[in-house]
């Protein structure tokens, strides 16, 4: 299926620096699609550039396989959600509601069943005579969507439109989020730099790192597979465990030196360099007194420095030489204490093996 | 709960400095109203008793004869009509420029915006007399000395950068994106500027309006240097009568209370938009 946007090979610098560096992707019909990245990543000049708010130094913006790179946003059919939500002041919810409408000329009384379904949608029907300013934040972020949603645009496009919200509101509004985008069946690109919103939302995510994209695909494909150490960094709280090191079999055994620390592996694959940065989930570090030593496991204990709970869960932090930590996360029921010795294993398929210079993946012990 | 209490201050500190405080600023009002006061007793006192030595000033002697002799001056009659038409067409002409122009600067990001801003200062920096002799002989190559278009022109020229930079005070605190939430929305960019922006900032167009009024009004300089005859004002009808012989105080006080109660009025109606637009546009946020 031809895809409903795509965006190709967009540049867009301002004067000395480049905030867009060709970068190229599509969006499908209903689906929702996350850009995601640090400030500074070029994040919101891609979809400033896809409303048409910023004019591409070279590349195109193609929507239903029409070029529209030279449309003015006020006839791309696109509607966009700010972070500070933009609401006209002087306007009342209703007004900011239907001023689209009332642009293109609908008539008054359609404008009016419109705004009364947008509303009750959101929740903000008993609120229409009031202005922005009488309004509280979460109520201000509704009429911005309202402001969307009412005029059926072809291309949702939001930016950081929950950064506002204390972290409450903010988890009911990302749920209300992706129902609606369900329920309407809306093409949506939705600018981030929180992964747990672009994982918990995003049909893909794409991951731009000063201006490219560094990776791109599903959420969960992203997460278990991160293509380069950056990905794999910036997915996942507590973030992977990254460790420097090399590959080293000693009387046999196989294993990872890193400072003084030797971490048991399985096997080491063929054709890996010597050094390398691993990486392993926190999920994916296994913990056992020391004393219930496996063979061949990490050959010296190390100590548990701290101890973070968050309900089910609890993240252990383990120093492993040199003063450097990796933190555990390990269901609640398991008693770790402080200043407890532990053994570290990573069980098979799960570490990730990157390239100490170009950070690319080089696969999985 | 307990609520702190911020210890109180002794009362008698607090009655002094109140005392200081209104006694000071009685003081300054009396200073500056003093002369009004004074301009609007003589212009009802009868001219004997003005140029008597020393000059008089009677209160049961009080007359409107200077007044009755004004209105029936053609010559001030008409002064007062090309200063209403010359403030309102140069007002109006100063908002069409000072308007835009604020915005561009206030709102909008552009090559050279600094020197822009600063160029348009560089009026203010010498004295007005410098720049009116070649604003005369620009004047005289257009056929436009002693007209009203001539003086409402080199008003705009004087008075435009300041609305300028009154107007862009409040262009810059409105919220971000407003444009761009309104252009998503379907709107030109025109229609985005006067659908949403505009309306937002009327305060400042209203300051900005009152302010050029107000100095157009009751400028002096100008019209003194391009009108000779049609064009005359009513500030260079009233400094007429300061004659080479003798000074006819009573006259010249009227004509000034005449020719200044329409600023005063106005500035007393829309006294707030005027504090407003005077602290509010100067302070960025």
């Amino acid at each position: 299926m031809e895809p409903k946007l795509q965006v190709v090979d967009i540049v867009k610098d301002f004067g000395h620096t480049l905030a867009v560096d060709h970068v190229s992707f599509d969006v499908a019909v209903a689906e929702f699609v996350v850009l995601l990245g640090a400030s500074g990543s070029g994040k919101s000049t891609t979809l400033n550039l896809i409303a048409g708010l910023e004019e591409p130094a070279s590349g195109d913006i193609v929507l239903h396989g029409r070029r529209i790179t030279d449309v003015p946003p006020n006839r791309r059919g696109m509607a966009m959600v700010f972070q500070n939500y933009a609401l006209y002041p002087h306007m009342t919810v209703f007004e900011n509601l239907t001023f689209g409408l009332k642009i293109s000329h609908v008539p008054s009384d359609v404008q009016a069943i419109r705004a009364e379904r947008t509303a009750r949608i959101l929740g903000i029907a008993p609120l229409m005579d009031r202005k922005p300013g009488q309004l509280s934040g979460g109520q201000q972020q509704r009429v911005a969507l309202g402001r969307a949603i009412i005029r059926e645009p072809e291309v949702f496009l939001l930016d950081e439109p929950l950064s506002n919200l204390d972290a409450k509101l903010r988890l009911q509004m990302r749920g209300e989020l992706k129902r609606l985008h369900l329920e309407l069946e809306s093409t949506t690109i939705y600018v981030t730099h929180d992964q747990v919103e672009a994982m918990t939302l995003g049909d893909k995510i794409i991951l731009l790192r000063a201006g490219r994209i560094t990776a791109q695909g599903s959420p969960q494909d992203l997460y278990d597979h991160p293509p380069n150490l950056y990905t794999a960094d910036f997915l996942g709280s507590p973030p992977i465990n990254l460790i420097q090191g090399e590959f080293e079999t000693h009387a046999g055994r196989p294993g990872f030196v890193a400072g003084g620390a030797r971490f048991a592996l399985p096997h080491i694959p063929p054709g890996l360099p010597q050094a390398a940065v691993i990486g392993v989930r926190p999920e994916d570090v296994e913990l056992r007194a020391d004393g219930e030593r496996a063979p061949g496991e990490s050959s010296a204990a190390h100590t548990v420095r701290l101890i973070e709970s968050v309900g089910p869960d609890q993240y252990v932090h383990i120093e492993i030489g040199d003063q450097r930590i990796l933190i555990a996360r390990r269901p609640a029921a398991e008693r770790w204490r402080m200043n407890d010795r532990v053994n570290v294993s990573f069980p098979a398929g799960k570490t990730h093996v990157f390239h100490s210079e170009h950070e690319t993946n080089l696969g999985t012990i | 709960m307990t609520i702190a209490v911020p210890p109180r201050a002794p009362r008698r500190h607090i009655r002094i400095d109140r005392l200081l405080c209104y006694g000071a600023l009685i003081g300054i009002v009396a200073l500056f109203l003093a002369p009004v006061v004074w301009i609007i007793i003589t212009s009802f006192q009868p001219y004997a008793l003005l140029t008597s030595v020393p000059p008089k000033i009677d209160l049961r002697a009080v007359e409107i004869q200077n007044y009755k002799d004004l209105l029936g001056d053609a010559i001030f009659r008409r002064a007062f009509v090309t200063t209403t038409v010359v403030t309102f067409g140069a007002t109006l002409m100063v908002l069409l420029v000072a308007v835009p122009a604020g915005y561009a600067v206030g709102r909008l990001q552009f090559h050279g915006k600094a020197s822009y801003l600063f160029s348009i200062l560089a009026m203010q920096f010498g004295p007005a007399i410098a720049f009116l002799i070649p604003l005369f002989i620009m004047m005289r190559r257009f056929g436009l000395v002693d007209t009203h278009l001539g003086l409402m022109l080199v008003f705009l020229v004087f008075v435009a950068p300041v609305g300028v930079w009154l107007l862009r005070g409040f262009f810059e605190v409105l919220p971000p994106h407003l444009e761009r939430a309104a252009r998503i929305d379907g709107a030109s960019r025109f229609r985005a500027f006067y659908q949403v922006i505009l309306p937002l900032a009327t305060a400042g167009v209203w300051a900005t309006a009152i302010v050029a009024f107000i100095g157009i009004w009751g400028d002096l300089l100008v019209p003194l240097a391009l009108s000779f005859s049609r064009a005359v004002t009513l500030t260079v009808v009233a400094s007429a009568f300061a004659g080479e012989q003798n000074v006819n105080y009573g006259g010249a006080a009227a004509a000034a209370v005449l020719s200044a109660f329409p600023s005063v009025l106005l500035a007393l109606i829309f006294r707030r938009y005027l504090v407003r637009g005077l602290t509010e546009g100067a302070i960025k946020q």
